[in-house]
């Protein structure tokens, strides 16, 4: 009478139905009801007793329905001897024991509470194999889920350390140069978008701050193209002209993402870069910057003002950015007291405050405004406790970078 | 003339991207919230080339309206925009009347920037600058 039939059964490579399969006592068609009140009456925790009729499944009876038939008045005297098909549920969820466990979510879903409080039948070949469970299956799909996140995350950590690595000579150079400084950098996603670049040599330094497009991985994969892009971009033309390196920069991006106009059938990609490249002549105390649309803000120890200096609009390496686009050098003397600030648009376009809108560039003035006499990296402390008060609960929007420095 | 079609263009906003309701029967299209999708191509490609289809079946004395109501939109939404008011800024070109809406916050200064940038590029489109309180 106990048809249970749990044969040798494969396991499959990826999380399977197979792997929710519980061996269950079943009954055929010609067991009478007596004998399933009888066993549900043994099992207590029997939820569901499936009916095979040779090794295929032919329905199932829930514990509480038939409990209930049962206990109606004469039913006992009436159905005892019959066939426990009378109470059974004919249209069960069958499911193959390869089916993948996200497709057994989705048909469990789609059969309507059923199949979650019931559970489902597993076959294999057709045959019927054992019972499987809703918990079983919400287990199933949160752990497949969980080791996904932690691969994609692990994934993105190592990411993160070789994102790091490129960044760590140019930290180290900054430190080695400047006095007094501050570098902020933080990807939203562990990974990201923004880089910076620091080189100095004999006559002075240069900075670079960059915001690729995009944030994350695709960001950190422009970031990897732009470093090797300036690095030859340096090569060529050395570190003292910025609107030089910025036009070679542009060329070479569109070229190795054959973004050129005219070209667009060819490159599926429109990324490109806001940048910023700042050049100083120590000797001369001069400095040097071109633009593409990346702020620039200066307090001017001459005339104790806090503002924002001239950049272009026009962005670098984009599809619909000119190839032979000439960027501007703007030119300024520096002189003891001088600050100078530039930043990426995910400190400026933060969302938040009472009004709900982006933090904004007077904000950032009013800051510098009021702490030109504190060290720079005093003067980061107070702009990132001011900018993270600022975003309050509101999600942080993009990659932040700020570069600043003092004469 | 305009005997094509086209259905009006609805997506509801999520946190990361706006509000799409572009009611082609009424020439009104309106972009609401905000804009940071992972993916801000495969998220505005359609939109621009349901815009493009529409525009092209207009009479050249149309009217279109535009109202654009973003508090915060990333640099690839940047891009993607650009696209769409060039598709419109051709379309004022071929003599349609485009006029612009711009909504922000009165005191969202990068908002409201953006939006005369915009007037500066796009100079056949009408441009309205719209201050909210």
């Amino acid at each position: 009478m106990f048809a249970s039939s749990l044969g040798v059964s494969r396991k499959y490579s990826r999380p399977s139905a197979l792997d929710l399969c519980i061996s269950m006592p079943c009954v055929t068609p010609e067991t009478d009801n007596a004998t399933v009140l009888q066993l549900f009456g043994k099992h207590n925790d029997l939820v569901s007793l499936p009916v095979v009729e040779n090794d295929r499944p032919f329905g199932l009876i829930n514990r509480h329905i038939f409990l209930s038939q049962m206990a109606k008045p004469y039913h006992r005297e009436l159905y005892d001897k019959k066939s426990c098909i009378a109470f059974m549920d004919k249209t069960p969820l069958v499911i193959d024991a390869a089916t993948s466990i996200e497709a057994l979510a989705e048909q469990a879903v789609a059969s309507g509470d059923k199949a979650l409080a019931d559970g489902f039948i597993i076959t294999q070949e057709g045959r019927y194999l054992g019972l499987g469970f809703g918990l079983d299956l919400i287990r199933g799909v949160s752990d497949m889920h969980a080791r996904q996140h932690q691969q994609i995350m692990q994934s993105i950590e190592y990411a993160s350390v070789i994102q790091h690595a490129m960044l760590g000579t140019s930290r180290q150079a900054l430190a080695n140069t400047l006095a007094d400084y501050c570098l902020v950098w933080e990807p939203r996603d562990s990974v990201g978008g923004d880089c910076y670049h620091f080189v100095a040599h004999e006559r002075g330094w240069l900075a670079v701050v960059v915001d690729c497009t995009g944030h994350g991985v695709p960001g950190a994969f422009m970031t990897l193209i732009f470093s090797s892009v300036l690095e030859r971009a340096l090569a060529l033309h050395g570190p003292e002209n910025p609107a030089v390196l910025l036009q070679e920069i542009n060329r070479r991006i569109k070229h190795t993402l054959g973004q050129i106009a005219g070209q667009e059938k060819i490159s599926k990609s429109n990324d490109g870069c806001d940048a910023v490249l700042i050049a100083v002549d120590t000797v001369a105390s001069k400095l040097t910057w071109a633009s593409a649309r990346t702020p620039i803000f200066r307090f001017s120890a001459a005339t104790g003002q806090a503002e924002q200096l001239e950049s272009d609009r026009m962005g670098a390496g984009y599809t619909d950015t000119p190839c032979d686009y000439v960027w501007s050098n703007h030119e300024i003397p520096l002189i003891p007291g001088d600050l100078i600030l530039v930043c990426t648009d995910g400190l400026i376009d933060q969302v938040g405050g009472i009004r709900q809108i982006a933090y904004g560039k007077r904000r950032l003035q009013e800051l510098l405004q009021r702490c030109h006499a504190m060290s720079m990296q005093e003067l980061a402390t107070e702009l990132l406790q001011e900018h993270r008060a600022y975003q309050d609960d509101q999600a942080r929007r993009d990659d932040l970078t700020f570069f600043g420095f003092r004469i | 003339m305009s005997n094509v079609k086209i259905d009006n263009l609805h997506i509801a906003g999520t946190a990361c991207t706006p509000e799409v309701d572009f009611r082609f029967d009424i020439h009104r299209l309106s972009l609401k919230g905000e804009s940071y999708p992972e993916n801000a191509a495969a998220f505005y490609s359609r939109i621009i080339s349901e815009t493009r289809e529409y525009l092209a079946g207009l009479t050249p004395d149309e009217r279109v309206e535009v109202h654009v109501a973003l508090v915060y939109f990333n640099s690839s939404s940047t891009k993607m925009l650009f696209g769409f008011f060039e598709e419109l800024n051709q379309a004022a070109l071929c003599g349609m009347r485009v006029e612009l809406y711009w909504y922000h916050d009165r005191e969202d200064d990068t908002i409201e920037e953006f939006g005369q940038e915009l007037h500066i590029d796009f100079p056949e489109i009408g441009f309205h600058d719209i201050a909210l309180d």
